[in-house]
């Protein structure tokens, strides 16, 4: 699985691991996003974002997650 | 480890599937309640999309217990009716099963008083820690003292979780 997001026109790619528990993918991926792109952590509703991604992308069968623009 | 991969992706895309049947099939069986009593869908279906995007996010983190529909008298405020469905979820799932019992649903809303006069709301029950969605703030439920509830049963089944469904009327 690969989660693909851009940040201020740059695009970026996380790996969430093995995790099996959509929740705990859903926080590994917010985590990340807060820790690597400060400019986020006042964003409201990241986690909304998030968990539409999962579910767009893993509900097709896919495995690559599009969080599109989080600027 | 490339079998292990293949089961976490099993069942992070049945976990997926069963999260978004549950919250499409969520709204659908609010609909049917709220026009089984003669209400008119329109504000409810204005505002269908924030509803989704609510319980969309708090059943992927595992956060929503009971999402409510509260239908109310609009002078008094005091609840004629409430629909609960109440959620519970399966770990690692792998059954990829998704099915709805309508007939159930029906039947117990079959013979439902009109309640010309009233308006209605989405509430939902979360876990704490749940994280805020936009276009949802905090509420209270209103008292259903004064009703008698109902078990429908089991009206939503999927690999992923399964939604129990009780009315108050």
């Amino acid at each position: 699985m690969q989660v693909n997001y851009q940040v201020g026109g740059d695009r970026h790619t996380y790996d969430p691991g093995t995790s099996e528990d959509l929740g705990d993918i859903t926080r590994g991926i917010e985590e990340h996003l807060r820790r690597n792109h400060p400019e986020l952590a006042g964003r409201d509703h990241l986690t909304e974002k998030i968990a539409d991604g999962l579910l767009n992308g893993l509900a097709g069968d896919g495995t690559d997650i599009e969080l599109g623009d989080l600027s | 480890m490339a079998i292990s991969g293949t089961q976490v992706r099993t069942s992070v895309h049945v976990a997926a599937r069963s999260y978004v049947y549950i919250a499409n099939e969520i709204n659908r069986l609010f609909l049917e309640s709220i026009q089984s009593a003669g209400l008119d869908p329109t504000a409810y279906v204005q505002i269908q999309q924030t509803i989704e995007n609510g319980l969309r996010t708090w059943i992927t983190m595992h956060y929503l217990e009971t999402a409510h529909l509260e239908i109310l008298d609009r002078g008094s405020q005091v609840v004629r009716s409430r629909i609960d469905l109440g959620l519970s979820y399966v770990d690692s799932p792998t059954e990829d099963r998704y099915s709805t019992d309508i007939d159930r649903v029906r039947q117990a809303l079959a013979g439902t008083p009109q309640m010309a006069g009233c308006e209605y709301r989405v509430v939902v029950t979360l876990k704490d820690g749940a994280p805020a969605v936009s276009g949802w703030g905090p509420t209270a439920l209103g008292s259903i003292d004064h009703l008698q509830r109902q078990d429908v049963g089991k009206v939503i089944d999927t690999g992923g979780g399964t939604v129990q469904m009780y009315r108050y009327l």
